[in-house]
């Protein structure tokens, strides 16, 4: 048996087959009344329209056989298509290609086979129409003629059925450019529409059959962006011509179409039509004609903004700058584009004249955090050399949805010319200061002179007059020091220094400082405050609380009272000061705190204030983002009433309000005086200073409380009725504590070296003169005291050693941990200095050591350092008592008022000294 | 202990009047004055004053500058200096405090306790 040989076009072959889309598809009337006419007309069994497939021959249409299709190695029709001619089997057993046929031996038998191929429209064989007998035969010419006769009657209903598909296949296109937004236009050469499809009827309006047969260019109203000849002449030369055209609709509205004309050419290549596909983009050119409009507005505004812009990406690189910007730093654009903030040719410097970190660039601290940045001050260098002063802010510019800006925008100003005046003005305010001070230096001074009694006693008109003298000069420095204060408030120049304070400790500060003038008026002071933990210029806020006490002692009458009130809140603080005065009209409460307003203009003559202390608290309060005002009802009395914001309520512990830290065990002073009011006046001043204080009238009762308290001096009045310090010799002690006598004269007393009689005013205690007394006196009778210094800095440990050795203090110093611990135990120093940082280790590390020492474990201890310790290090370093000055914070004298204090504090324990 | 001595320097002859005044009938001291930073400069040298009053602000020598000849001066480089300045800002005390000098007191002075200001800077016992 021969397998049929594969035709040369097969793949061709098939791909034709298969496009006609008739295998595996159900019998068609068409072809079956093929097969059984060839049946009856040729008297055979069977008739078939075999399509020979891949590996396979499968029948349209079959007469006479139960199966489908055969594989197409042992089948006839195989052979029968690689002719043009009819292939004839007469008998199938005769003929070598199929006597072992299974076919031919087995079912269905064949004996008798005549085929005739069939040719697709692309003239490929893709099968026969063949005809079978079980028994042998002849096959003559008519028969052949009839038969190739019904085998082009298939061919032909083979090709209408490619028709079809491609009718169907063009239909569906149809359908799809109708459905398409575009509109699709065919028009003929002489512009007559031959296709409108439903896009263009929904662009342009017009239903189909009103468009077909019209004139595009004159039913469109079509503006041409040339000359049509023009457009026409590239369309016949090119084939194709875009281009924007303006149209109108059947409603009269103008739109703006996007059109793509291309010339269709008939089969000869001549052109027949012109297929004009469009778009409408009226709107999206509307919105970029918008979109441009709003760039050029704000491209306006920014390049007409006196302060400079530029916008950098990423990296810090400069990818857009307006002209301010050029103009203030004095580059071109071109050399500001692509440069970086941190390019070295800067010179850029922060506002102390140090070169400024990159990373303090306020652009480059937006790109690190995502936040925005402002009023960061720095200078920059102009190409030639001159240094201008910039305020600079940042925004961050961000894409929706993510967190990092992908660029920042930074402006800036020019304040070289404003820091320039600050600096004169301020200049001009210490001039006029030092002015106005140096010839009032002589004139209090002279007339203090006079008062006191320095060159002799005076009768008492002249004493009078030189009363009246003193105090108008004491009110024109007050003015002085009132106009420069409010001068420098309000300039801004003043920067208000925050630090933890409780409200309770300023107005005790406050009401210390004012109480004699209450007093000279007659007048009751009471503070009813609650404890608020606030973040405020302690000083400032005593200063305002002192002039609002001031006010309402001056406009309150003898025997009134005047009530400072402190009420915390979630707000913050809300503090009142209460008079019973006279009050103030309804139209004045607010002028008041306009500088020279006073409630009635004789006021500053007879009460001698300035008429600015409610300008400056005004200014304070404002300093610190609080409100104030005054309420009055006339002749019941005034409220004023300030606002302090609660800073960040941060967690304030006693021992950072205290600031330096306080000794935790207080050193006890005895108060011996014959007059309660001595003592009324010392106690707050001592235990503001850190005393406890106890009030005693009598030596005798001194003497019975050293059984019991451990003193460490004694205060003596020598003044007052029945002399409490008759009996006692100068410079003595009572029971081993040293004893500070004092007097209230105001004059020098007369006492030798040593003796320890200091002259108070207990109308008016300095604070700070009657500190040092009481050291000097604790000092005095102390034993030798020890200090060690560790401290790595030469010059610093020279300047602290000299500090401690003015105060006949026996001081070591340590420059490491190594010499740290051998003087500690060598020396056993009653009290340590300590730098944290040192070459070979840290203070930690010391007080660890020192801890362990049984000697050493409670040493009072001064950790000074630049670093800013949390709780938790300051825990760590804790040994005795402990006090925590930060370098650079605190000046030389308060370090050495706190260590010397400190030392003053600490008293041996009684059995040692003795 | 002998009497304190001490050099006043201030171009305001009534200030130096005042001061002197007060340091002698007030605290019993023996008080010289000069000046001008030159005269002070000679005039230390010499006297070897326990102090030296110094004004700040004066034509010719300032007080800084006067401040840096006598610590140049091998005779007056340990006397202690106290500034007298009528500067009121706190910055500029500040700073004038961190020279190398023993305290400032500001003016207007208080001719009744000026002497006390001085021991207190100095820890002399009154």
């Amino acid at each position: 048996m021969l397998t049929p040989p594969i035709p040369a076009d097969e793949p061709r072959r098939l791909q034709s087959l298969h496009s006609l889309g008739v295998l595996d598809t159900p019998p068609e009337r068409r072809f079956d009344r093929i097969t059984r006419v060839a049946t009856a007309a040729f008297r055979v069994p069977i008739a078939l329209v075999s399509l020979v497939d891949h590996d396979r021959q499968w029948f349209k249409s079959c007469v006479g056989l139960d199966v489908t299709q055969t594989d197409r190695s042992i089948s006839f029709c195989g052979h029968a298509i690689l002719s043009d001619d009819l292939l004839i089997v007469p008998d199938a057993l005769d003929d070598p290609r199929f006597a072992d046929n299974p076919l031919v031996v087995g079912e269905p038998r064949i004996r008798f086979y005549a085929g005739c191929p069939l040719s697709g429209p692309e003239g490929r064989k893709l099968g026969t129409l063949c005809i079978i007998d079980r028994e042998p035969r002849s096959f003559d010419a008519e028969s052949v003629a009839l038969l190739r006769e019904l085998g082009s009657w298939v061919e032909e209903e083979l090709a209408s059925i490619g028709l079809e598909r491609a009718l169907a296949s063009l239909r569906e296109q149809a359908e799809m450019l109708d459905r398409a937004s575009e509109s699709i236009v065919i028009r003929d050469l002489d512009a007559r529409i031959v296709y409108f499809n439903a896009g263009a009827e929904a662009m342009y309006g017009w239903p189909v059959d009103e468009a077909l047969g019209a004139v595009t260019h004159d039913l469109f109203a079509t503006v041409f962006p040339e000359p049509l000849a023009g457009i026409e002449e590239a369309l016949y030369r090119d084939g194709r011509w875009d281009g924007e055209l303006r149209h109108t609709t059947r409603a009269g509205d103008e739109i703006v179409v996007l059109s793509r004309w291309s010339l269709q050419t008939a089969a000869d290549g001549r052109p027949k039509a012109v297929l004009e596909i469009s778009s409408d983009v009226t709107a999206r050119l509307r919105a970029e004609e918008e979109l441009r409009r709003s760039e050029e507005l704000y491209r306006s505004v920014i390049a007409a903004m006196s302060e400079g812009v530029i916008v950098q990406d990423a990296e810090g690189i400069v990818t857009a700058c307006n002209q301010s910007a050029e103009r203030i730093l004095g580059y071109g654009a071109e050399r500001l584009l692509g440069r970086s903030p941190a390019d070295p040719r800067w010179g850029a410097v922060r506002e102390d004249g140090s070169p400024l970190p990159v990373e303090e660039h306020s652009a480059f601290q937006t790109l690190r955090t995502g936040d925005p940045v402002r009023g960061v001050v720095l200078g920059v260098r102009r190409p030639d050399g001159e240094l201008r002063w910039l305020s600079a802010s940042s925004e961050p510019i961000v894409r929706s949805g993510e967190s990092r800006p992908y660029a920042v925008v930074t402006s800036f100003e020019d304040v070289t010319e404003q820091r320039e005046v600050a600096r004169m003005k301020d200049e001009f305010v210490s001039v006029v200061s030092h002015e106005l001070r140096t010839p009032l230096t002589s004139i209090r001074g002279a007339l203090r002179l006079l008062e006191g009694g320095a060159v002799g006693d005076l009768d008492e008109k002249a004493q009078r007059l030189l009363e009246i003298a003193g105090s108008n000069s004491d009110r024109l420095l007050r003015l002085i020091n009132d106009i420069l204060d409010i001068e420098r408030l309000e300039s801004g120049q003043v920067s208000v220094d925050r630090r933890p304070a409780d409200a309770l400790e300023l107005v005790r500060l406050a009401v210390d400082a004012i109480q004699p003038i209450a007093e000279r008026a007659g007048v009751t002071l009471r503070s009813d405050v609650e404890p608020v933990a606030l973040v405020v210029d302690a000083d400032r806020i005593v200063q305002t609380l002192t002039n609002l006490l001031g006010n309402a002692i001056k406009f309150s009458d003898p025997g009134g009272e005047v009530v400072v009130e402190v009420r915390g809140g979630a707000e913050g603080a809300v503090v009142r000061v209460v008079d019973r005065g006279r009050g103030i009209p309804a139209a004045k409460l607010e002028s008041i705190f306009d500088r020279f307003q006073q409630v009635d203009a004789s006021d500053s003559r007879q009460k001698g204030g300035t008429g600015l202390g409610l300008a400056i608290c005004r200014s304070i309060v404002a300093q610190h983002g609080g409100r104030i005002w005054a309420e009055s009802v006339a002749g019941v009395g005034s409220t004023f009433t300030f606002t302090l914001p609660a800073a960040e309520m941060q967690a304030v512990t006693p021992a950072s309000i205290a600031g330096a830290g306080r000794a935790t065990a207080a050193p006890t002073v005895a108060v011996c005086s014959a007059e309660p009011r001595t003592i009324d006046a010392l106690a707050p001043v001592l235990e503001r200073r850190g005393y406890r204080v106890l009030g005693m009238s009598s030596i005798a009762e001194v003497a019975t409380v050293t059984a019991t308290e451990q003193l460490q001096v004694v205060l003596l009045d020598l003044d007052g009725e029945g002399a409490v310090a008759d009996d006692l010799p100068a410079g003595a002690a009572i029971d081993g504590v040293p004893v500070v006598m004092f007097t209230r004269s105001g004059l020098p007393h007369e006492g030798g070296e040593g003796s320890a009689v200091v002259s108070l005013d207990t109308g008016a205690v300095d604070t700070e003169f009657l500190g040092d007394v009481l050291q000097r006196a604790l000092r005095a009778h102390a034993p030798v005291r020890r200090v060690l210094v560790v401290e790595d800095d030469p010059d610093l440990a020279a300047i602290i050693v000299e500090t401690f050795q003015r105060h006949g203090v026996e001081t070591h110093h340590a420059p490491t941990t190594r010499d740290a611990v051998q003087l500690s135990h060598e020396v056993a120093p009653d009290l340590v200095v300590l730098d944290l940082v040192l070459p070979d280790g840290d203070g930690f590390w010391v007080v660890d050591w020192l801890r362990r020492q049984d000697r050493l474990h409670l040493v009072p201890l001064v950790v000074y350092t630049a670093k800013d310790l949390s709780d938790e290090e300051r825990e760590r370093l804790r040994l005795g008592q402990t006090v925590f000055l930060t370098k650079g914070r605190v000046s030389p004298e308060e370090f050495e008022r706190h260590v010397i204090e400190l030392l003053g504090h600490i008293t041996p324990p009684r059995a040692e000294a003795a | 202990m002998s009497r304190r001595r001490v050099l006043i320097v201030d171009d305001e002859d009534d200030i130096r009047e005042v001061a002197q005044m007060s340091l002698e009938l007030v605290g019993g001291w023996e008080a010289t004055t000069a000046g001008s930073g030159d005269e002070c400069v000679a005039r230390a040298a010499g006297d070897a004053p326990d102090v030296i009053l110094l004004d700040v602000m004066m034509p010719g020598l300032s007080g800084p500058e006067t401040l840096a000849r006598l610590r140049d001066g091998r005779d007056t480089v340990g006397i202690p200096v106290i500034f007298l300045t009528a500067k009121a800002q706190s910055s500029e005390t500040r700073l004038l405090s961190e020279l190398d000098v023993a305290g400032v007191i500001a003016k207007p002075f208080d001719p009744m306790t000026l002497h006390e200001d001085v021991s207190a800077i100095l820890g002399w016992s009154p």
